[in-house]
């Protein structure tokens, strides 16, 4: 059995999706730079979305589990 | 990654889901680090009244007034456009934190030469 993939922290937003999720994924990733969140995102749009807004925002999207709806993401260091 | 976002939204009460729509994609693009503006026009300026959003909650949605108040929380800008704002009787003592009553020239200004936007 392999370890869990770690993470400094874990939110499950459930079914929260497109600029809810997002917004409240900001909030949480800015409290915690350099930090990784493994967010449990249920919505249909998180796996092409989430990827997106780390290209865009310069997170890291360290890992991508599709069977689980999880994704770990580090947080940057530079937010403003 | 820098840039600005303008949503374009001109239903209120006539189609909530067009008015809940537009701001929770508002909310992508604040958070996706963009300058990000909501322009309220048409039907859409009567949003930028208080207490009006407070009974529009979409299902599948969080309600309108908690979308608007955390866009902006979050440093977005909403524009109301002010001939609408007239046309309609409106009140400009009782607009909601973040709006502005504006005429074109200042969405000129904002999108400038290049700027994507969306419409509802």
């Amino acid at each position: 059995m392999t370890a869990p993939f770690p993470a400094d922290s874990e939110w499950n937003a459930g079914e929260l999706g497109c600029g809810e999720l997002v917004l409240d994924l900001r909030k949480r990733l800015k409290a915690m730079p350099g930090g990784v969140l493994k967010v449990i995102a249920l919505d249909s749009g998180a796996p092409e979305d989430l990827p997106a807004w780390c290209r865009l925002t310069g997170n890291e999207l360290v890992r991508h589990e599709p069977g689980t709806s999880s994704f770990w993401i580090r947080s940057r260091t530079d937010w403003n | 990654m820098p840039g600005k976002f303008v949503v374009s939204l001109t239903n209120a009460k006539n189609d909530t889901d067009k008015a809940t729509v537009a701001f929770v994609v508002a909310n992508a693009a604040i958070a996706s680090d963009k300058k990000a503006l909501v322009f309220l026009s048409i039907e859409g300026t009567r949003l930028s009244q208080k207490g009006y959003a407070d009974d529009i909650h979409e299902e599948g949605f969080a309600a309108l007034k908690d979308l608007m108040k955390n866009f902006v929380e979050a440093g977005g800008e909403i524009y109301v456009c002010s001939p609408c704002f007239k046309k309609r009787g409106l009140d400009e003592n009782n607009l909601i934190p973040g709006a502005v009553i504006v005429g074109g020239a200042k969405l000129v200004e904002f999108m400038g030469e290049a700027c994507p936007s969306v419409s509802y």
